[in-house]
């Protein structure tokens, strides 16, 4: 799987780059005139702050009182930018980025609610790398497409259950997460696409705001188990950042 | 101008395809029937529940090393072969007990039922390298021939709803000090107010009157009765609740006995948390502290196990006789309500647990009895499989029983009263 996203990401990027030289040899600016290449093709780096809201996805079968719920946490990061035409560019950078989500189950008896509720806060690194593809003229409209791989850094659980003895209900425990290798999968990949703008205070400054979508296609979980059962995560990210022209 | 658009909206629909296509590398979720509710109509159907319930919802994956994937591709083969070809029965239950060998669980029971053989089969997975009769009555009746004992009151389980239990005070270190012995059967004893009162006395004369809320009047807190000697030898255990006015009260302060957490999701090793499990200080508890000996043997199981780990860790007892069997997770048995909010543990036919026979007898019904909590001690160590170990290992002798000398308690009393 990890083989197939490293051609996915050549073959996008291939591909983008092909059509494009397909129809241009020579970079020219808006109104047509052949322009300087080495002031047109731009490197940039940013910084970037997000809002996420996470939606796992798996399967609960028979355990028809249990639920996962989406959350949300908090990506912040820095990109590096290049931009071999005006339309086209690349994107990376390193971003941590929150994939939360609460487990709960909820049972009722004579009218009263009995459950628990478990909160995974989940920190991993992602490195995107995306084709930029922009259109516009002072403010920018951008489509990602691409593809990211990355790491599940550390993990919080917090909760609220019932406890072995009758004295104590709602107990909460707040603990660090204890990585089991026979189960949890730490890499982390999948694709990565999203919309956004970019509005430029100057030559060198501007700011971007995006919407993204990571869409794992990685199993948080190993195939440990005969009957397996996956789970992804899908991440939904808002986001603004500035970026500074070299 | 127009080319340069042409090439960003082929680019588009190029990333676009390629993002539909990778879309789809997800895999499918699994399609697995709810284990409590599963109706079977063949062996190889009632195999393939409880080896798929068992999958999902045993909670001490994390301890034990059964290979279960293993097992069903070794038994499926043989449980079709009874389909097709039939069985006789003891065939039918040499191999349940093969397949199902070795659980580190020690609560787990499977009870099985098919239409053919028509009866109950009960099986106990778990491995058991030593073990021995109960003794408890030869232990009682060797109990009445140490000298002088004094004060024996016995409820004797003539009505076995309720719990058994014997008191009586030993002699101790010197003529006016005594050493209180108590025992009792089981942790069922529950609600004191709707029980009869001649169940109630042994435990109203160790505890008082208010024994519901702890020690209060009891012998135990007399002056003159300097050591204390609780025999949880042959005790199965029972309800947990029963713990904190039973035990806690010989003790001065709460205490953290360890962590709990069960099963939250389909895979193996999917957890809660760690839960702290904490007992409080009865109400009415030993005014100070005093030396405790705690009879354990092989027998000693579940809530009898947690209570000499608790008297030994929290109140200084010294332990005494043998390992206890190894049962100390906890477990709610599986009604509709128990299952659906854990999801671990116990699974299949209630009525079979309960009224000990299936719901429907023309299907393959089954009822697996197994722990709902994993249970570990404050450094995270598990005693599933291990049991309490003794301080001063005793074992069992029926030998000696027969002669009228229980060996274990006399190495108690020795104890007590010469600190060796």
């Amino acid at each position: 799987m990890k083989k197939n996203f490293f051609v996915l990401i050549v073959l996008v990027s291939l591909a983008a780059c092909a059509f494009a030289q397909s129809v241009e040899t020579t970079p020219s600016n808006e109104s047509g005139q052949p322009v300087n290449s080495t002031l047109e093709r731009k490197w940039s780096v940013g910084i970037d702050l997000a809002g996420t809201a996470n939606i796992p996805a798996t399967d609960v079968a028979f355990m028809t009182h249990m639920s996962y719920i989406p959350r949300i946490g908090l990506s912040y990061g820095a990109h590096v930018g290049y931009q071999p035409f005006k339309w086209l560019g690349f994107r990376t950078g390193l971003y941590s980025i929150a994939k939360n989500y609460l487990i709960t189950r909820t049972i009722t008896i004579n009218d009263v609610e009995f459950g628990s509720a478990s909160m995974m806060l989940n920190t991993y690194l992602n490195v995107p790398f995306m084709a930029d593809l922009s259109i516009g003229r002072k403010v920018r409209y951008h489509l990602f497409l691409g593809a990211y791989a990355g790491y599940w850094y550390k993990a919080k659980l917090i909760g609220s259950a019932q406890v072995v003895t009758i004295v104590d209900e709602g107990v909460l425990y707040n603990q660090d997460y204890e990585f089991n290798s026979t189960r949890d999968n730490r890499f982390d990949a999948g694709l990565n696409y999203g919309l956004g703008l970019s509005i430029p205070f100057s030559q060198r400054v501007g700011l971007n705001v995006e919407m993204l979508w990571y869409y794992g296609l990685t199993d948080i979980h190993k195939v440990y188990m005969r009957e397996h059962s996956p789970f992804y995560n899908t991440t939904f990210l808002l986001q603004v950042g500035a970026t500074f022209n070299l | 101008m127009t080319n340069r658009y042409f090439s960003i909206n082929k680019s588009m629909a190029l990333g676009l395809v390629l993002l539909l296509f990778a879309t789809s590398c997800r895999k499918e979720p699994l399609e697995i029937q709810n284990p409590n509710t599963r109706a079977c109509n063949s062996y190889s159907e009632q195999f393939e529940a409880i080896w798929q319930g068992i999958d999902h919802t045993y909670t001490l994956w994390s301890h034990d090393t059964i290979n279960w994937d293993a097992r069903y591709v070794k038994y499926k083969p043989i449980f079709e072969s009874f389909d097709q070809n039939g069985v006789d029965s003891a065939t039918y239950v040499n191999t349940w007990k093969e397949f199902t060998y070795g659980f580190i669980d020690h609560h787990m029971a499977i009870v099985l039922w098919n239409p053919v053989h028509k009866f109950l089969v009960g099986i106990s997975p778990s491995r058991n390298d030593y073990g021995h009769p109960s003794g408890y009555k030869e232990q009682v009746d060797a109990l009445k021939l140490q000298p002088g004992i004094s004060n024996l009151v016995e409820y004797n389980g003539s009505n076995s709803k309720y719990t058994k239990s014997i008191f009586c005070l030993l002699p101790g270190k010197t003529a006016d000090k005594h050493i209180a012995y108590l025992r009792f059967s089981d942790f069922e004893l529950g609600s004191t107010d709707s029980i009869p009162n001649e169940v109630l006395l042994p435990f109203k004369a160790f505890y008082g009157d208010s024994i519901g809320l702890g020690i209060l009047n009891g012998a135990a807190d007399r002056a003159d009765v300097e050591s204390i000697i609780i025999d949880l030898r042959a005790n199965p255990g029972g309800s947990i609740i029963n713990i904190n006015h039973l035990i806690l009260s010989l003790a001065q302060n709460p205490y953290h006995y360890g962590y709990s957490r069960y099963k939250e999701g389909l895979g193996r090793l999917d957890y809660t948390g760690w839960m702290p499990v904490q007992f409080p200080l009865p109400k009415y508890h030993l005014s100070s502290p005093k030396p405790i000996v705690v009879l354990a043997d092989i027998n000693s199981a579940s809530c009898a196990e947690m209570s000499t780990q608790i008297l030994r860790d929290a109140m200084g007892a010294t332990v005494i006789g043998e390992r206890t069997m190894g049962a100390t997770c906890s477990l709610l048995p599986s009604t509709d309500v128990a299952f659906d909010l854990f999801y671990s543990g116990c699974f299949g036919d209630y009525k079979i647990y309960k009224e000990k026979k299936p719901t429907h007898p023309d299907q393959f019904a089954y009822y697996v009895y197994s722990s709902t909590y994993d249970i570990v001690l404050k450094d995270y160590t598990s005693l599933e499989g291990k049991g309490v170990q003794p301080d001063i290992e005793v074992l069992f002798d029926l030998n000696s029983l027969n002669a009228g000398r229980d060996n274990q308690l006399d190495r108690a009393l020795q104890f007590l009263r010469t600190g060796n």
